[in-house]
């Protein structure tokens, strides 16, 4: 003899699918509306002095010799 | 040619074969190469690495050209029996050399004491690059660096030319370029030429970096035996040799050693010369160096 069990009451079960869908839709809506990642970094704080200015190159007359001296 | 201010001095490189065009770009490129070492090693800039590395008060792990260049230091430190040493620092701050000679130095002031300190106590560990200072050692190495900076710079010369530190020079090239010897008892005139090929020459007197602290007339080459400026029967020494870091180093310690110690200590070395002048005037030639006539 084969006994077949059937729910007759499918109420439960369909309150059950909703609830976790408009769960899930809230939890994605709420994601949506979160602010995007940051693409670009933050700047960082500087760690050393900036550069000094460049020095002023100057073009002068070409010499045969140099000097040594102290200095 | 072309000139430009960097170390509290002029910097001037030739290039002749470059063109004028061809040499400006090559200035640009020493400016930069000037301007790196300055700010990494000089002890006048609080955001130096050997500023931060002489304020430590913990081991610091420091950077490859720092390590490197206390390493060269070490080198120099046993060459020169201890007469170069950059543990300095501190006793030139003592004599009032606290920043840059531009600035001007001088004060009524009396000397401040400075305590004792040598290069050996810094201890360099190699695997980790990591320093320990001693809280009373302060590192200076101003000259040495400007050598190696000037070694730098020569590194992008065509086959030839030259980079002019304000007396420390690199010269480069098939032919010899000529280098006058400033007189230092009448900074007009010069003592002689030399006629350098290939190599390298730097200059060590007390005639220009002086300055006065209560009363008293101070200089740059701090005697490490004594931690106060030094003192010898020497008025200059002028060094050539391979680099000029090392020309540098050794005119220093020659300046300290006085005229026949120096003579016995720079004979030993290979591939060196020197030109020493006394404070009577006497010149001395030393190994591989010609004086002529300017």
């Amino acid at each position: 003899m084969t006994i077949v069990a059937k729910t007759t009451d499918t109420s439960f079960a369909w309150k059950l699918y909703l609830t976790a869908a408009l769960a899930l839709a809230y939890v994605a809506a709420l994601f949506s509306l979160a602010p995007e990642p940051r693409l670009v970094p933050r700047p960082r704080v500087a760690t050393a002095a900036p550069p000094a200015a460049a020095p002023e190159v100057r073009k002068v007359r070409p010499r045969a010799r140099i000097r040594t001296r102290s200095s | 040619m072309f000139e430009f201010h960097a170390m509290g001095t002029e910097i001037t490189l030739s290039a002749p074969e470059l063109g004028a065009a061809g040499e400006w770009t090559l200035a640009r490129q020493v400016v930069g190469v000037f301007a790196v070492a300055e700010a990494r090693f000089s002890r006048f800039l609080p955001s130096s690495e050997l500023s931060r590395l002489n304020r430590a008060v913990a081991p610091v792990r420091v950077s490859a050209e720092l390590f490197a260049a206390l390493r060269r230091a070490r080198r120099y430190v046993d060459l020169t029996a201890g007469l170069f040493d950059p543990a300095i620092g501190g006793a030139l701050v003592a004599c009032g050399y606290d920043r840059p000679l531009a600035l001007g130095l001088d004060c009524g002031r009396a000397a401040a004491p400075s305590a004792a300190a040598r290069f050996s106590e810094l201890e360099l560990d190699p695997e980790s690059r990591t320093v320990f200072r001693p809280h009373h050692l302060q590192l200076d190495l101003g000259g040495m660096i400007k050598g190696h900076t000037v070694d730098c710079a020569a590194a992008l010369l065509p086959a030839a030319g030259f980079v002019d530190a304000g007396g420390d020079a690199a010269l480069r090239g098939a032919e010899r370029w000529e280098v006058e010897i400033e007189d230092p008892h009448d900074p007009e005139r010069v003592v002689g030429l030399l006629r350098i090929r290939d190599r390298a020459v730097a200059t060590s007197a007390a005639n220009r970096r002086r300055w006065s602290v209560g009363g008293r007339s101070q200089h740059h080459l701090i005697d490490p035996r004594t931690a106060r400026p030094g003192s010898s029967d020497l008025a200059q020494a002028t060094v050539i040799a391979e680099t000029t870091e090392l020309a540098d180093v050794l005119a220093k310690t020659a300046f300290l050693l006085g005229r026949e110690r120096a003579v016995r200590f720079l004979k030993q070395l290979e591939a060196v010369g020197a030109v020493l002048v006394g404070e009577d005037g006497a010149l001395t030639v030393v190994g591989d160096a010609e004086l002529h006539d300017a």
